[in-house]
This record gives C-alpha cells, sequence and structure tokens, in this order.
C-alpha cells in the first residue's frame, strides 16, 4: 500500500510538473498579453511605456526562464496574484473550490445513488414497462443540453412561480434553508444530465452479472432474492461502474461550468471561463492545475477502490 | 535421422519487469526441457494444467520469447534463422488449438479461413487455392458447400475438422495440436482421433500433442513425456509408459484414469495434493512432496532425466519397478 | 419440459421418468445437448425462463410443481443442493469462501455471523482442505481448482442436503484431482446418507460413482438400468455406441468404432426415434413412432424397438 502510494503519488507529481509547463507554454502563446490589454484600456499609452512595463513584469524574458521564475516561486507556496482581481490566486480558489464541491459533490452522490438504483431495478426488471420508463429517463438525460433544461429550470421555478431564487450564491444569514434553496436547480440539472449515461451503463453491468455462473449458485443454494442482490451481485456490478464513476469524480473539481454560469454560482468552473476569458493568466494557471491534481488524486482513490472491490485486483499489478 | 523439431535445454520463463518500486517476479514455465519430435512421429506430452506442456508447445513455434536453451528446427538453431527460414518453418509446424469456437474468426467464410495459410505463404494462384480449398474439405470430411458457409453454421466437431483443414492446407510436415479434443463430445472424439490417424497414413504427418486425455493419448501416440512442474519426469514409448510406468507421477496419473466395468471407486487411493505453485516449486524432487515413494534425498536433491533402459527416461532416485 | 417464450418453445426434455432413493447414485450419461443439464435445473427449480414444465415432480413425496416459489427456495439449498462444472465462475470472485459456505447456515438455519464462520471452517476442514481457517478468509482466485470445487462441495452439503446434484463437477479437473473430489463424494455419501445425482459426459467418471444410469439423448433416457449391467451390457445401440467409441487404456484398436455424425439438438429433434439418423441398425419403422422404454430384465431399460424385437 504505502509502496503502491508512493509509485503513484511521484508519477502524479511528473504528471502536474509536464503540465504546469504545458499550460505555462500555451498561455504564453495566446494572442495577446496583459500589456495588450492594458493598452486597449488607455489607448494613450506609448510603445516605448509598453516595454518598460513588459520588462518590469518579466514578460520579455524567454518562455522558459519565465516559467523557472514562477515554477520557484510556486514551489515555495507563492502561486501569484490574479491580475484582475488583485488578491494571492490561492485566496481566490479556495472558496471557489469549496462552492464547487458543495455544488457537484451533491450532484454527484445523488447522481450515482440514482443511477445504481435506476440501473439495478431496469436490470433486474428486463424488457418490463418499468424498464423501458428508465430507459426513457436516461435517454432524455443524456440527450438534453444543461443550458436549456437550466433555462427551463430558471423560468418554471424562478420566474414563473417564484418557489427559487433565479441563481448566485445564498448569503450567510439565509442559513441552512437559502443554501438548499439556491442548490435545488443547479443540482437538479446536473444530476438530470449525468443519471442518464451512469443508469445505462449501471444496467448493462447489472445484467452480465445476472447472467453469471455464480448468481446461479446463489439461487442454487437458497438464498433470497435480496441477499443475492445485495450480497453477490451488486458488489460486482460496481466494479465496472466504479471506472465510469472514477472519470466523474475528476470533474467534480474542475466545476460544471455552464451550469454554475447559468445560475451564477460562484465555482471553480466560473472561475476557469471567467480567467481566461479575462486573460488573468495566472490565475488560468493555477485553476487548471488544481484541476489537474485533483483528477490525479481522484484516480489513486478509484484504483484504491477497486481493490477494495475486487480481491483478484492487488494494488501496482494489473488487472488479470 | 534429424529430428523435425528439437527443444535442447529449452527454459521459458514468464514475469513482470520490476517497477520503480518493485521487484520483479520471474516465473519458470519451462525448465531445461530436451524433447524431439522426428519426423512422422506422434509425440504426445501429458501432464496436469500448470504443469508447463502448453508453454513448451508454444515455445517450439517460437511463439513465447525462450529464456535458456535453443529450439532446433530440421537442425537449425531457430534463434539464429533468418525471416524467410522463420517463414518456411512456420509453414512446415502448424498449430490446431482447443477451441474451436475461439480460435475461427466468426466473420470470414470458412473457405477463407482454411485458405488463409495459402495467402500468407503466397502458394498458387486464386483459383489453384480454391480448387486446394475443396480437397481440403474433402480431406477432412466436410462437403465442398462448406467453403461458403460461416463457421457459427457447423457444429464442434466440423468446427475443429476445419481448424485441422486450415492447419494441413500450406502441406505441413508437422502438426502441433493443443488439447485437440478435450472441447468436443465423445463420439465427436473418435470420429477425430480416426481423423487424425487417417490423415497421418495418407500425408506421412508428425504429430505434437498436448493433452490430458489419456486413453486419447494411449491410442494415438508413438512416444509420450510425462511433464511436472516445468520439468519432463518421464519420456517412453506409449506401450512402455503405459504398461511399465517408471515414474510415480506417471503411475499415479495412470490409476487416476477412471475406466467403464471396474466397479464403483473405492476411495483412498487418488493421489493427494495439488500441482505447487512454479512460483515456489519444491525443493530437489518437484513431486516429492505429492510423492508415496518419496525419501530424503528426493526433498534435497533433483533428479536427472536418465535413461532407465533404451528409449526410456526417467528423472527419479527411485524409478518403479527398478529395484 | 419446454423452454423458450409462448410462440417458440423447445421441448427439451421429454417424457423422463427418474426415480431415487436415499444413498443411491444416478449416473446421467449424454453428450452436450442432451438435456441432462437442463434436467438438474429443473428439479432443482432453476430452469431458465420463460419455460413450461409438465408431469410430475416429486421431493420425498412433496409435489414441487405445486409448491410456491418461496418454500421451494427454502428448499433449495437446505434439501437440495447443486455444484456446477467451472468451480471458478460457479464462486462469488468477490467474497470470502468462508463467507460463501457459512451463508448457508444464516439463510437455512438462522444462524449468527460467527456461528457461521466457525462453522465454515469445520466445514472446509470436512472436504479436506488444509489450513482451513486461513483457506476460509481467501478470495476463490487464490485457490487451485481441485481446492475450489472442494469449496463448491462445503457449501453444498453445509445444510446436510437429502439429495445433491453435481453436474459436470470433474470436467474442469485434471485427473489426479477428480480422482480426489470423486472420492470426497463417495466418502461423504457414505456418512451422510445423501442420494446423489451425477451429471457428465464422462462415461468412465459415472462408472466410477454410479450405482444405476441413465443415458439421454436429445432430451429424452434411451437406456436406465443399474450402472455396471448398463456399461458392460448396453442395449441401446447409442449406449453401446457410445461406450465402444472410447479408446481404453486396456486395450488399444487401430481404429476407432465411430458413431457418425453430430449430437442432435432437441430443436431439430427427427420424428421417431432421435439416434434414428446415426443409428447402425436403422430400420424404417425407427422414424416411425418415438420408441417406448421396454424392459430388459428386471432392471435394465432401453428405449428401441430393435432390441425389444
Amino acid at each position: 500500500m504505502g509502496r503502491f502510494l508512493a509509485s503513484r503519488l511521484t508519477g502524479a507529481g511528473i504528471v502536474l510538473l509536464l503540465k504546469s509547463f504545458v499550460i505555462f507554454a500555451l498561455i504564453g502563446l495566446m494572442p495577446g498579453d496583459p500589456i495588450d490589454l492594458m493598452m486597449n484600456a488607455n489607448p494613450e499609452t506609448t510603445p516605448e511605456q509598453m516595454a518598460l512595463l513588459r520588462a518590469m513584469y518579466g514578460l520579455d524574458l524567454p518562455i522558459t526562464s519565465r516559467y523557472w521564475t514562477w515554477l520557484t516561486a510556486a514551489m515555495h507556496g507563492d502561486f501569484g496574484y490574479s491580475r484582475i482581481q488583485h488578491r494571492p490566486v490561492l485566496d481566490i480558489i479556495i472558496p471557489a473550490l469549496g462552492n464547487t464541491l458543495i455544488l457537484t459533490g451533491a450532484a454527484f452522490v445523488i447522481s450515482t445513488i440514482l443511477a445504481v438504483t435506476l440501473g439495478t431495478i431496469a436490470a433486474l426488471k428486463r424488457g418490463s414497462w418499468i424498464d423501458r420508463i428508465i430507459n426513457l429517463f436516461a435517454f432524455a438525460g443524456i440527450s438534453v443540453p444543461s443550458f436549456w433544461l437550466g433555462l427551463l429550470m430558471i423560468y418554471l421555478f424562478a420566474v414563473r412561480l417564484g418557489w427559487l431564487p433565479a441563481g448566485g450564491m445564498p448569503r450567510p444569514e439565509q442559513g441552512m434553508g437559502g443554501m438548499l434553496a439556491h442548490l435545488v436547480m443547479p443540482v437538479m440539472t446536473l444530476v438530470i444530465v449525468e443519471t442518464g449515461g451512469l443508469a445505462r451503463y449501471a444496467r448493462a453491468a447489472m445484467i452480465e452479472v445476472l447472467g453469471q455462473d455464480y448468481i446461479r449458485t446463489a439461487r442454487a443454494k437458497g438464498l433470497t432474492d435480496r441477499r443475492m442482490l445485495v450480497r453477490h451481485a451488486l458488489r460486482n456490478a460496481l466494479i465496472p461502474v466504479l471506472t465510469l464513476v472514477a472519470l466523474q469524480l475528476g470533474g467534480l473539481f474542475s466545476g460544471a461550468a455552464l451550469t454554475e454560469a447559468m445560475f451564477a454560482w460562484r465555482g471553480m468552473g466560473r472561475l476557469i471561463l471567467e480567467a481566461i476569458l479575462g486573460n488573468d493568466y495566472n490565475l488560468a494557471l493555477v485553476c487548471l492545475l488544481f484541476v489537474t491534481g485533483t483528477i490525479l488524486i481522484a484516480n489513486i482513490f478509484a484504483d484504491i477502490a477497486y481493490t477494495w472491490l475486487d480481491p483478484r485486483i492487488s494494488l501496482g499489478k494489473r488487472r488479470r | 535421422m534429424t529430428a523435425l523439431l528439437e527443444a535442447i535445454d529449452l527454459t521459458v520463463s514468464f514475469g513482470d519487469r520490476a517497477g520503480w518500486f518493485r521487484p520483479g517476479q520471474q516465473v519458470q514455465a519451462v525448465r531445461a526441457v530436451s524433447l524431439a519430435l522426428q519426423p512422422g512421429e506422434v509425440l504426445a506430452v501429458v501432464g496436469e494444467s500448470g504443469s508447463g506442456k502448453t508453454t513448451l508447445a508454444r515455445a517450439l513455434l517460437g511463439m513465447v520469447p525462450i529464456a535458456g536453451g535453443t529450439v532446433r528446427f530440421d537442425g537449425c538453431d531457430t534463434a539464429a534463422m533468418t525471416a524467410a527460414q522463420t517463414l518456411a518453418m512456420r509453414r512446415v509446424v502448424q498449430m490446431v488449438f482447443q477451441d474451436p469456437f475461439g480460435s475461427l474468426d466468426p466473420r470470414l467464410p470458412v473457405g477463407a479461413i482454411i485458405a488463409e495459410p495459402l495467402d500468407i505463404h503466397r502458394i498458387g494462384t486464386k483459383a489453384s487455392r480454391r480448387e486446394r480449398v475443396a480437397e481440403l474439405l474433402d480431406l477432412v470430411g466436410l462437403s465442398p458447400d462448406a467453403a461458403g458457409r460461416y463457421p457459427h453454421q457447423f457444429s464442434g466437431g466440423q468446427r475443429q475438422r476445419i481448424a485441422f483443414a486450415r492447419a494441413l492446407a500450406p502441406g505441413p510436415r508437422a502438426i502441433i495440436a493443443d488439447e485437440p479434443l478435450s472441447a468436443l463430445d465423445v463420439s465427436i472424439q473418435s470420429q477425430m482421433l480416426n481423423l487424425a490417424a487417417a490423415l497421418r497414413a495418407r500425408l506421412g504427418l508428425a504429430y505434437l500433442i498436448i493433452s490430458h486425455d489419456l486413453a486419447a493419448v494411449h491410442h494415438v501416440a508413438d512416444r509420450v513425456a510425462t511433464m511436472y512442474l516445468g520439468r519432463i519426469v518421464e519420456v517412453a514409448s506409449v506401450d512402455a509408459l503405459f504398461s511399465t510406468p517408471a515414474h510415480p507421477y506417471t503411475a499415479a496419473l495412470l490409476a487416476a484414469v477412471p475406466r467403464i466395468g471396474t466397479g464403483k471407486r473405492v476411495p483412498g487411493d487418488a493421489l493427494g495434493g495439488d500441482i505447487p505453485s512454479p512460483l515456489a516449486p519444491p525443493p530437489g524432487c518437484a513431486f516429492h512432496p505429492r510423492c508415496p515413494a518419496a525419501t530424503s534425498l528426493c526433498a534435497t536433491e533433483a533428479p536427472a532425466l536418465r535413461a532407465l533402459r533404451a528409449g526410456h527416461d526417467v528423472a527419479c532416485h527411485h524409478p518403479l519397478g527398478a529395484a | 419440459m419446454k423452454l423458450g417464450p409462448a410462440h417458440d418453445r423447445v421441448e427439451v426434455i421429454a417424457g423422463l421418468d427418474i426415480s431415487l432413493s436415499a444413498g443411491r447414485t444416478l449416473g446421467v450419461v449424454g453428450e452436450s445437448g442432451c438435456g441432462k443439464s437442463m434436467t438438474a435445473l429443473a428439479i432443482m427449480g432453476l430452469a431458465p425462463k420463460p419455460h413450461a414444465i409438465g408431469g410430475e415432480l416429486r421431493f420425498a413425496g412433496q409435489d414441487l410443481r405445486a409448491m410456491p416459489d418461496d418454500a421451494r427456495r427454502q428448499l433449495r439449498g437446505a434439501e437440495m443442493a447443486m455444484i456446477f462444472q467451472e468451480p471458478m465462475t460457479a464462486l462469488n470472485p468477490v467474497v470470502p469462501v468462508g463467507v460463501q459456505i457459512g451463508e448457508m447456515l444464516i439463510v437455512h438455519e438462522g444462524a449468527s455471523d460467527a456461528d457461521a464462520a466457525r462453522a465454515a471452517v469445520a466445514l472446509l476442514e470436512r472436504v479436506g482442505i488444509a489450513d482451513p481457517a486461513r483457506r476460509a478468509r481467501a478470495s476463490p482466485h487464490e485457490l487451485s481448482g481441485g481446492m475450489r470445487q472442494r469449496v463448491m462441495i462445503a457449501m453444498a452439503i453445509a445444510c446436510k442436503p437429502r439429495l445433491l446434484i453435481a453436474d459436470e463437477p470433474t470436467t474442469a479437473l485434471d485427473v489426479s484431482v477428480q480422482a480426489q473430489i470423486l472420492d470426497l463424494l463417495l466418502e461423504l455419501q457414505r456418512d451422510t446418507g445423501m442420494a446423489m445425482i451425477f451429471i457428465s459426459h464422462n462415461l468412465g467418471v459415472v462408472s466410477a460413482v454410479a450405482d444405476d444410469i441413465m443415458v439421454m439423448y436429445a432430451g429424452r433416457a434411451v437406456e436406465t438400468g443399474p450402472a455396471q449391467l448398463v456399461l458392460t451390457a448396453p442395449a441401446h445401440p447409442y449406449t453401446a455406441g457410445l461406450i465402444a467409441t472410447l479408446p481404453d487404456i486396456g486395450h488399444r484398436q487401430k481404429i476407432l468404432p465411430v458413431i457418425e455424425g453430430s449430437p442432435v439438438n432437441p430443436r431439430n429433434r427427427p420424428p421417431g426415434c432421435a439416434f434414428a439418423p446415426r443409428c447402425k441398425l436403422v430400420i424404417p419403422d425407427c422414424r416411425a413412432a418415438v420408441p417406448p422404454m421396454v424392459a430388459l430384465g428386471p432392471s435394465q431399460r432401453a428405449a428401441c424397438i430393435r432390441v425389444a424385437a
């Protein structure tokens, strides 16, 4: 276990390092640097002033040495300032990350439980009307665009019925109720969009498991249906489902840009969007690295979860 | 006489390479095996699963990398052969697999499956290949119209005939068959055994048969080699091996074959235990933990394969019938 | 017994009469598609759905067909148990074997988890597994094929069933391990007096364990009788052909006698005697009607008009 973690964390570190350089270089290659933006804001800047500013910010140096300067500072915990918000980027990212986790975490837990439940029911009642309705729901979820769904909900629940706030963050004095009220629509949007595919996948995995010999054995043993399902089928069916869930786990931290933007939820997705559009390269860079890092860690968790679900897999070895 | 295919001190190991934080593990699936297949002979390799018999067959064909020793084809070291020579060897030594369901491409018509080796080895023209396919189908007892149909339209036995026809297509001198009967029904097995014998008589084929079915081996083989945990423990002519087995393991295997009409089993005389893991082979003779005749010598020193009498080799400190 | 949706039903088993008493073993022999496994599943109440079963099915005097599903389930495992061909796939790969054995006692006898775990270790020891306490915690993939089949057997005998159905239990095993498993089954039967249905395509294996034999072909029984009698003096041409076709270590023949053709699928069962197309003794009358089972002596019966005549 320790050896496995050491090896995987080292690997993750290397990936992060490479990725930081790639993002740094890509942002550096984007047309227009912050000085261009300043010039746009103040058309009277002379080219000499611009050159001076570039030298002040170090923007005239080659990209490798700029990267090196950034990396040395980052290693000491200094990730720089946001150009637009004039605050250390970590001070901006951490609350955004918290907001995102609340939103996507809630959606993730609900959609996973819902998908596995629906998938299992559909598999058990294969071909029945229940199966067909679940399938219909799943396909609707897969095919509906989230922005359309979000707008529809805003129109219905906020504009017409006035039950829920149309968007934005709850104020601290609104307490738990305010939080829930603000969360309902974005969470529902994400759940509806994410559940469909996962439910279809869970259904397929469950059908496969139900056809296995050991399920026949469980029936030959005279186990109750409930015990057969919970003790024997579910755990096996969860193994393939975990792969898909692990992929979505990474998405937890990157936020759901579209949904966050639509409901004015101050999360990571929206932050990344704003940082890139506003050429706030330092903020964008650190945001993207955060996302990468969390995806890598999520994958390590998923690998550990595999070994917990399936004793045939041991850490550090490929699946037989 | 030059052996058609010969293994000298052949060793095959599998294992994962060492990782950054993890030592590698090596398993010797075949350990220092020397065995020769003579032209026109039927040689059977028997043993339990995990004995390395399938790996040996694959190593002889160059399908798995060799860790030590040499494989000779027609007297030439296969490691030193040119690509053209290797291709020529592949043409002359063909393989038939256990599972006639998995080994035939379900999307190709039977005619194309059988003609594939001809295409690979660029034998004949398009028309002559079609003729050859019809001839091969006839040879294995299928009607010529089978060429246009697909594998799923055939029964297991017929599929194994198709696999046989494919193996015969490029005009081989030897066929290596890995458990060719075990997926087939009883009444089909005997049909296949007769077919194999007829083809041998007609084409002068040599067979290397990998099997755990001792009765079938007894029926077809000229010589038999018994393998245990990667080593050959006994080689002899089929009559000598079946009538006077010298290695206790061979004897135990023979005793375990259920036979008809000998009445209900009396429990108690079964060979105990399982074949040990090749990851941790026992010291000395690998069979000693299960052997009824084992002594302290067997636990410390591995017996070498030596001639008990002419044509009968055994690797045992206390061979049976040699007081 | 018929299988499949109502509009496309195949008669997989037809007109089968089996009776078995305690302590006896019935060997069921036949090639693929002959319906031997389906017979076992039908007795267990595990036949794939949808299906229709006609006729009578009685276990210890109870009519199984009239029994509600839950009562049938309680019977499974407790009174009648089954082991399968592939112990690798028949065991749940992600559950320790001790748990898989112990849950029999939890479900059927209301044992506590701790008692079930203790019983599982005792059962593993009973079926000859060394170091049972450690092996109980192992997953199936950590055991050898022989040990896995022992685990299956431990599971099957956990509730001391009166009937054990073994469907090709040694087919996936090596000969030496096969002999061990056969010995184990014979010993367990001697000690518990359970009845056994032993299904196999291997006549030698059946000969080693069975008291009586039923030979099946295309869903019908073609011959029944005491094992040694049927195997040494077969009456039905199919039984005789099967026995003759086996290579025997005792004596070698240059060419093996064969049964031409392939086993027929019950879906395309020909009219009359299903074996007629492959039979050397066939006469036109064979194709006219399904031959009835005819008694030949006190205990042997065969379904062949050529033998009865």
